[in-house]
C-alpha cells in the first residue's frame, strides 16, 4: 500500500527532471490506447465481412462500410441536426428543471433525521418505477409537444439527484458540523464551508445517473409520440426502409449517448479533483 | 426494541399515508384526467378481468422474467470475465461503454426490424438493458476480491476454479445483487417502452391504447398495474437478496446503522 502511494511521486519527480522520460510515457500510453482501438478496428471489420460473405442476412445488415458513408451523409444533412437539436434542447431544459428541483428539495430532506428516515423508503421505492408509465398521463396534461418531453424528462431523471443529495445531507461527517459550530461558523457559511462540499461528491454521481437517464427520455419521447426530436429521426428511417439510414442513425444516438457520458464523467471527476485521492485509495 | 418500533413506525408512515393522501386529495377532483382513486380502484377490477390478465399483462410478464434472467446470466458472466482479467477489461472498453451508453430506446427500430414485433424483440430489448448494471458492478465486486483470501486460497492448493465459485463469487455477491436491484428498474422501464412502440398486446401496449381512445380510467388502471408489477419484481428480487446473503447480513446491518 506505502508503495503505491510513493509511486505517483515518483513519476511527478521525473516528469519534472527527465523530458526523456517523459516522451517514454507519452509512448506507453499511445500504445495503451493501441490494444482497444486495434478491438474496435477489428469489430467493424468482422461485421462488414460477415454481412458481405452473407453470414448474417445482408439486407437486414447493411456492411459497416455502407453504414459509415450514410453516417457521413446522413451528419451534413439538416434532418439529423433537427432531431439532435430538439432532443439536446429537452434534454438540457430537463436538466435545468431537474437541477433546480432534485438538490435543494433532496439537501433539505436529508438534512434532518426524521424528514430522512420518513422518506427515503418511499423516494427508492419510486425511483424503481418506471416513469415512461406516466407518459400517457402527462399525454393527457399536455397534448403532444416539448412541454410533454420535458415533462417526462424532469419525471424519469429526478429521482437519482435527488436521492443522492439527500444521501449526501444525510452523512455528513458530525465532527465537521460540531467543530463548525464550536468556532462559531453561522448557519449560512457552515452551509458553503460544510454542507456544499461534503455533498458534492454525491450530488456529481446523482448528477452524472440522472443524466444518462434523462437523455434515454428526451430520444425516446420523440419515438413513442412523434414530433421532432432523434426517435421520430430513427423512426423515420425505419418507416422509408432505409436499413444503412437507421444503423446510421443508430450510431449517432450512441455517440450522443457517449458524449454525455464521458462530459459528465470528466465533470464529476473534475468537481471531485480535491477528493480524488480518497477514490484512488478507495480502489 | 422500543426504539427500533418507532423507527419502524417512522419509515413506514409515508408509504401508508400516501394513497390515503391520494385518495382524500382526489376525492371531489373535476379535473377529467386526474379522477378520484375510488373510480380508479373500480376501472381497475373492471379492466383487469381473467381474460385482459391473460392476454395483456402474461405476456409482459413472460418477457420480463425471461428478459431479466438472460440479463442477470450474460452480466455475471461478462462481469466475471472482465473483473478477473485487467487486459480485457481495458481492450474491450471503447466497446462496451460505447454500448452501456447507447440508449435503449434507439435500439428499437432495430429490433423492431430484425426480429418483428412480439416476445422476442421484447426479451432482447429488456435482456440488452437490464445487463449493463449487473456486468459493471459484477466487475467491480470481482476485482475487489478479498487478496488476502485469494492468497490463503492459493497457498492451500484450491484449483482455480473452485477459487472462483468458492472464494471470488461469493465476495462479490453483495455487488452483484446490488447490479441486479438496479436492473429491474431497466427492465421495467424498457418493457413498458418497447411495449408502447411496437407491440400489439402488453401493459405498455395496454396504456397507449387507453390514452389514445381517451379512455382515462382505464390509462390509470394500466399504470397502476404498471406500478404494482414493478415493486414486485424489486421486491421479489430484494428478498432473493436476502436469502443469498443471508450469511452477509450481520455485516451488512452494520453497515448500513452506522
Amino acid at each position: 500500500m506505502k508503495v503505491m502511494r510513493a509511486e505517483p511521486r515518483a513519476a511527478d519527480d521525473g516528469r519534472r527532471g527527465e523530458p526523456a522520460r517523459a516522451r517514454g510515457r507519452a509512448l506507453l500510453d499511445a500504445l495503451r490506447w493501441a490494444e482497444p482501438g486495434g478491438v474496435v478496428v477489428v469489430a467493424v471489420l468482422a461485421w462488414e465481412i460477415t454481412s458481405r460473405a452473407g453470414l448474417l442476412p445482408r439486407r437486414d445488415f447493411p456492411p459497416a462500410t455502407r453504414i459509415l458513408s450514410a453516417f457521413l451523409t446522413d451528419i451534413r444533412q439538416r434532418e439529423l441536426w433537427t432531431g439532435v437539436g430538439a432532443s439536446m434542447r429537452a434534454w438540457v431544459l430537463g436538466m435545468l428543471v431537474i437541477i433546480a428541483i432534485g438538490v435543494p428539495v433532496g439537501m433539505l430532506l436529508g438534512s434532518s433525521s426524521v424528514s430522512y428516515k420518513l422518506t427515503y423508503l418511499t423516494l427508492e421505492f419510486i425511483r424503481t418505477l418506471p416513469g415512461i408509465a406516466a407518459l400517457p398521463i402527462l399525454m393527457f396534461a399536455y397534448g403532444v409537444g416539448q412541454p410533454l418531453v420535458i415533462s417526462l424528462v424532469v419525471l424519469a431523471g429526478i429521482w437519482p439527484l435527488l436521492i443522492q443529495s439527500m444521501y449526501g445531507m444525510h452523512d455528513i461527517d458530525p465532527v465537521a458540523v460540531a467543530t463548525a459550530k464550536v468556532y462559531g461558523v453561522g448557519r449560512v457559511r457552515r452551509f458553503a464551508l460544510v454542507d456544499l462540499p461534503s455533498c458534492a461528491p454525491y450530488i456529481a454521481t446523482g448528477l452524472r445517473v440522472s443524466g444518462t437517464f434523462a437523455l434515454i427520455f428526451a430520444i425516446g419521447a420523440s419515438l413513442v409520440v412523434g414530433g421532432q426530436g432523434l426517435g421520430d429521426a430513427m423512426a423515420e428511417a425505419a418507416r422509408v426502409g432505409d436499413r444503412s439510414l437507421l444503423f446510421a442513425r443508430v450510431l449517432a444516438c450512441g455517440l450522443l449517448g457517449l458524449g454525455v457520458a464521458l462530459t459528465l464523467l470528466a465533470l464529476e471527476r473534475r468537481a471531485l479533483r480535491w477528493h480524488a485521492s480518497q477514490r484512488e485509495a478507495a480502489r | 426494541m422500543r426504539a427500533k418500533a418507532g423507527h419502524l413506525l417512522t419509515v413506514l408512515l409515508l408509504p401508508v399515508t400516501l394513497p390515503v393522501l391520494w385518495w382524500v386529495a382526489s376525492s371531489r377532483s373535476s379535473t377529467p384526467y386526474y379522477p378520484p382513486l375510488q373510480e380508479i380502484l373500480r376501472g381497475f377490477r373492471a379492466v383487469w378481468t381473467r381474460e385482459q390478465l391473460a392476454g395483456e399483462l402474461v405476456p409482459s410478464l413472460v418477457s420480463l422474467v425471461v428478459g431479466f434472467a438472460v440479463a442477470v446470466a450474460v452480466g455475471v458472466g461478462g462481469g466475471v470475465a472482465l473483473g478477473l482479467s485487467d487486459r480485457l477489461r481495458r481492450d474491450v472498453r471503447p466497446l462496451t461503454e460505447f454500448l452501456r451508453a447507447m440508449p435503449v430506446v434507439a435500439l428499437i427500430p432495430i429490433a423492431l426490424v430484425l426480429l418483428g414485433p412480439g416476445m422476442r424483440m421484447e426479451i432482447a430489448l429488456i435482456a440488452f438493458a437490464a445487463c449493463w448494471p449487473v456486468l459493471v458492478s459484477t466487475a467491480d465486486g470481482v476485482r475487489a476480491a478479498d487478496e488476502v483470501m485469494l492468497d490463503t486460497a492459493r497457498i492451500f492448493g484450491v484449483p482455480p476454479r473452485r477459487r472462483l465459485m468458492h472464494v471470488v463469487l461469493p465476495g462479490a455477491m453483495p455487488q452483484v445483487m446490488a447490479g441486479a436491484r438496479i436492473a429491474v428498474a431497466a427492465a421495467v422501464g424498457t418493457m413498458v417502452v418497447a411495449n408502447m412502440v411496437a407491440s400489439s398486446a402488453g401493459l405498455g401496449y395496454l396504456v397507449i391504447s387507453a390514452q389514445q381512445s381517451f379512455n382515462v380510467i382505464e390509462t390509470w388502471a394500466g399504470l397502476l398495474m404498471i406500478g404494482i408489477v414493478g415493486s414486485c419484481m424489486t421486491s421479489a428480487v430484494v428478498l432473493i437478496e436476502r436469502f443469498v446473503l443471508r450469511w452477509h447480513r450481520r455485516w451488512r446491518a452494520q453497515d448500513v446503522d452506522t
